[in-house]
């Protein structure tokens, strides 16, 4: 009886043993652990979640701003640290937080930076357009000038918010206004009801002051509920002026499955993109590489969808905004939700010895799946090096190109969702940010050496 | 904070220790105990063990080149962290000597960025005992098994082999208290990179009490 018993405790070990060791292929961690550098400590304070950053000059320095809800953060570009600075406008106005922040870029190193400020008194609940246009580090005062004719006022019955896209390559802003028919303060949250009924979409210059200056979306049909449920806009992308070269997504709700629509300047749904899930993260990336053999780079756009589509969160890129290719490799555990051209840096080429590799970062969002929290992964490695329908991505760390996979696998970055990322400076003083929900912001110098390290901002 | 946790499990442990103490009297000492050799234990007896401790990393061997970070193959510090260790045991007698069993355990360390690495340790494990005296024992021990590593999201699976030396204390039939310490040999071999093969080496020290039945 006991030599039964000793066999079968030798036999169930062995068993396990084999299983155990069959099925694992991953990650050295030993080895990892025993490379890694210390990661500083950053800056911000734990949890601030960054939107993407922007930067503006202005006569006493330049400086990178992000907001992150009730709070417009400021920094330094070339050393210092992040601090708040207060949302008080022009006018002596005191603001309670930022709804979104969107950006028109002037120059190589001043954006425009727009801003939906919101404040609520009671049941008063009011938002409004401004452009930050000036910021004094003496005394940390940002200049919020409001553009003339741009608030909205509700609370009781109804009320308004804005969602602020800057898109790429027209120098403009595009400014969407939601409609909502709950009382401000029955929003829930946790539910995601918020009353949202429909939506209008407007273009506004990049030198606007004044709301009058706006110029209406050719057709609201598909946003205002004339042409199926009213939408709201996810995204917008332009690699020109003409409503051609326009590219907007919209939906009715982020995790739609049938409402998503992807729709050119004119208001008019684009032939040939045949998903009709929500989308998010849509892109125009004017220089990134396309494809082994050509002669020099071609811009793409890049957007992700954040339904299941055929059993993936699936990524869509095009060169010119109708014929879409799938880019193979994405996944089911966490959301693709930006994309960030590095193909022309150092480190975006791979090691020393890569001749194919060009990479695009791809961003990516921890989601709710029912009840169950799926975390987001940091960022992925999209190589654009070989043709637009055989790129594919990469989402196994360990074996990514771009940053010291080492100090990457032990940052918080790894783990977090990247909001956004925005590229700063040029040349030798190129640096990459990442924008992340409760871990800060990161750095990177992807011109300063192969395989450069993250450092908390 | 790991010196604290270390502090409190002991300090559990030796509280059990106590209690235990409490409940059993020794045997009495002369012409009676020498009757019953109290760790005599022959085919067929079994035990349970519990054991806490402390884990401490020894070192880590590159096997190649590591091309991103510029570290070369080799032996480097492993920057762990010492920290806690516990276990949980059933053994059986093959013979007055010999016994063998099956442990599974937990260890949890920090590395350089605070982040935690904990090791689930099952490993098959066979004990000699000597017995230099009635109630003193000198296990050498020699483990095979798996060791399961959890370091942020990572999750691995590797073969450990265990060897150790302990001593013993039998307070009476039922149950003795002793201390081990043990050697962890961990070669993670079955990795996705090969600059990330390398050989894990860590060693272990506990407090135990087993009960004999």
């Amino acid at each position: 009886m006991n030599r039964i018993k000793l066999k079968g405790i030798i036999l169930s070990s062995f068993m396990l043993l084999t299983l155990l060791l069959a099925s694992c292929d991953g990650v050295g961690v030993f080895a990892i652990v025993a490379v890694t550098d210390k990661i500083d400590e950053a800056t911000l304070p734990e949890g601030i979640s960054a939107r993407p950053i922007a930067r503006l000059n202005e006569v006493s320095g330049t400086h990178m701003f992000f907001a992150s809800g009730p709070g417009l953060w400021v920094k330094p570009i070339s050393s210092g640290s992040w601090q708040s600075t207060p949302l008080i406008d022009s006018t002596g106005k005191r603001w309670d937080g930022i709804q979104s922040m969107g950006t028109a870029t002037i120059t190589d190193t001043s954006d425009r930076i727009f801003l939906a400020l919101y404040r609520v008194s009671g049941d008063n609940y009011t938002v409004a357009l401004h452009v930050l246009s000036n910021y004094d580090s003496t005394s940390n005062r940002a200049t919020l000038t409001p553009i003339t004719d741009a608030s909205w006022s509700g609370g009781t019955g109804g009320y308004q918010t804005i969602g602020i896209f800057g898109a790429q390559n027209s120098g403009d802003v595009y400014v969407n206004i939601l409609e909502h028919d709950i009382d401000y303060g029955s929003i829930d949250i946790n539910t995601g009801q918020t009353g949202f009924q429909n939506s209008e979409l407007f273009r506004l210059p990049a030198n606007a002051t004044n709301w009058s200056s706006r110029v209406p979306f050719t057709s609201q049909d598909y946003l205002d509920g004339s042409n199926g449920p009213g939408r709201y806009v996810t995204g917008v992308a332009s690699k020109g002026t003409t409503n051609d070269d326009i590219r907007i997504t919209a939906a009715n709700n982020l995790f739609s499955t049938d409402s998503g629509v992807l729709l050119n300047g004119a208001g008019t749904v684009v032939g040939g993109f045949s998903s009709t899930a929500a989308m998010t993260g849509l892109t125009w990336l004017p220089n990134v590489y396309t494809g082994e053999g050509n002669t020099g780079p071609q811009g793409a756009y890049f957007v992700a969808a954040t339904a299941l589509d055929d059993g993936t969160f699936p990524i869509f890129v095009s060169n010119d905004g109708t014929t879409w290719s799938k880019v193979s490799g994405t996944t089911t555990n966490f959301l693709s939700i930006n994309f960030t051209d590095i193909s022309d840096t150092d480190a975006g080429q791979g090691d020393d010895g890569d001749t194919d590799v060009r990479l695009v970062l791809v961003g990516t969002s921890s989601y709710i799946d029912g009840t169950t929290y799926k975390r987001a992964s940091g960022y992925e490695e999209l190589n654009t090096y070989k043709a637009i329908a055989d790129w594919s991505i990469n989402s196994t760390w360990s074996t990514y190109k771009f940053a010291s996979n080492n100090n990457y696998g032990a940052s918080n970055l790894k783990d977090s969702t990247i909001i956004g990322m925005s590229r700063i400076g040029s040349g030798s003083t190129l640096a990459l940010y990442a924008s992340t929900r409760g871990q800060g912001v990161w750095k990177i110098a992807p011109n300063s050496s192969r395989r450069p390290s993250w450092e908390p901002e | 904070m790991p010196k604290k946790s270390i502090f409190i499990a002991l300090s559990l442990l030796m509280a059990v220790f106590a209690t235990l103490g409490a409940q059993d009297a020794p045997p009495e000492d002369g012409a009676e105990a020498l009757r019953f050799k109290t760790n005599n234990r022959s085919l067929g007896d079994q035990s349970f063990a519990i054991s806490a401790g402390m884990t401490a990393p020894l070192f880590t061997v590159l096997l190649h080149d590591s091309t991103i970070s510029g570290f070369s193959a080799g032996v480097h510090p492993t920057r762990l962290t010492v920290g806690g260790f516990g276990a949980l045991s059933y053994n059986f007698y093959l013979n007055t000597n010999l016994k063998v069993g099956l442990e599974i355990g937990g260890s949890f360390q920090w590395d350089i960025n605070r982040n935690i690495l904990y090791m689930i340790p099952i490993v098959a494990q066979g004990s000699w005992e000597f017995h230099p005296g009635n109630r003193i024992s000198i296990p050498v021990h020699l483990g095979l098994g798996i060791n399961m590593s959890s370091w942020k999201e990572n999750f691995m699976v590797d073969p450990i082999i265990r060897p150790g030396v302990g001593f013993s204390f039998d307070w009476s039939v039922e149950w003795s208290f002793g201390l081990d310490v043990r050697y962890w040999f961990i070669p993670q071999l079955n990795v996705s990179s090969k600059d990330q093969k390398s050989l894990g080496n860590f060693m272990d020290a506990t407090l135990r009490a087993e009960y004999h039945f």
